[in-house]
């Protein structure tokens, strides 16, 4: 190895802090925890499409009409 | 350093836990939709602490000013792109925090960027959309699986090799 390139030791503060035997959520999720967990995402960026689709319907229209009577 | 998902507590296997609780997550990007869907599953997963700009410079503050665990961010943003900041992140003296563990998350899965963000010293990278079995085990890598840093003339960040290897060409060094 170059003489220059120094290998520091991996930080552990963060897993000794947050990773244990009794509390929170399994290092390997189970199907259906991962399926779970899909669902939140799903139903996050849904939530937010509504949102959006919501506002947009409550602005009031600002352009010219051009509807042909 | 005993990363396994498994621990053997006498005769019972003992699975190891991530509390989220206890992890402060910073959110640095500027796409709305983006930044739901990881607060929204950080905080199903039991975060509490999930800070979120959409300023880079302001993260830097807010790094400065309170405990970051794990930086997200994403690769294209308007004020600073996301290598851009973790290069401030990794390599300027004003980084609050080199070490930090940085996950990028990006619509750009294209091999020059995730090797443009490798060699600039991203932690994790995800392309979007993302799977909660990606992004999960993104989070298990950054927490749980910390690796060690190098520090060469041209790269700080992560060891970049992430298995080893048995070498078995000649040994050519003198």
């Amino acid at each position: 190895m170059a003489k220059d390139v120094q290998i520091i030791p991996a930080e552990s503060k963060l897993r000794q802090k947050a990773v244990n035997s009794n509390v929170g959520t399994d290092l390997e999720m189970t199907p259906e925890q991962l399926a779970q967990l899909d669902k939140v995402i799903r139903a996050s960026a849904a939530k937010l499409a509504a949102d959006a689709d919501r506002r947009r319907r409550n602005e009031p229209f600002d352009g010219n009409e051009k509807r042909k009577n | 350093m005993g990363a396994g998902p498994v621990q053997i507590r006498g005769d019972r296997l003992i699975s190891q836990k991530i509390d989220f609780s206890k992890v402060s997550f910073l959110i640095v990007d500027d796409n709305k939709l983006s930044i739901k869907m990881v607060g929204d599953t950080l905080r199903y997963l039991g975060a509490v602490d999930v800070e979120i700009t959409r300023d880079p410079e302001e993260a830097l503050a807010l790094m400065k000013r309170q405990r970051t665990d794990v930086l997200i961010t994403e690769w294209k943003m308007e004020r600073m792109s996301g290598v851009e900041f973790l290069d401030v992140i990794r390599n300027s003296a004003a980084s609050p925090d080199r070490f930090i563990p940085v996950i990028m998350l990006t619509a750009h899965s294209e091999e020059p960027f995730v090797v443009g963000a490798r060699d600039t010293g991203v932690t994790e990278f995800l392309a979007k959309p993302f799977t909660a079995k990606g992004f999960y085990s993104r989070l298990v890598s950054a927490i749980a699986r910390p690796r060690n840093f190098i520090n060469a003339p041209s790269y700080f960040g992560p060891d970049r090799r992430r298995k080893s290897l048995p070498f078995d060409g000649d040994d050519r060094r003198t």
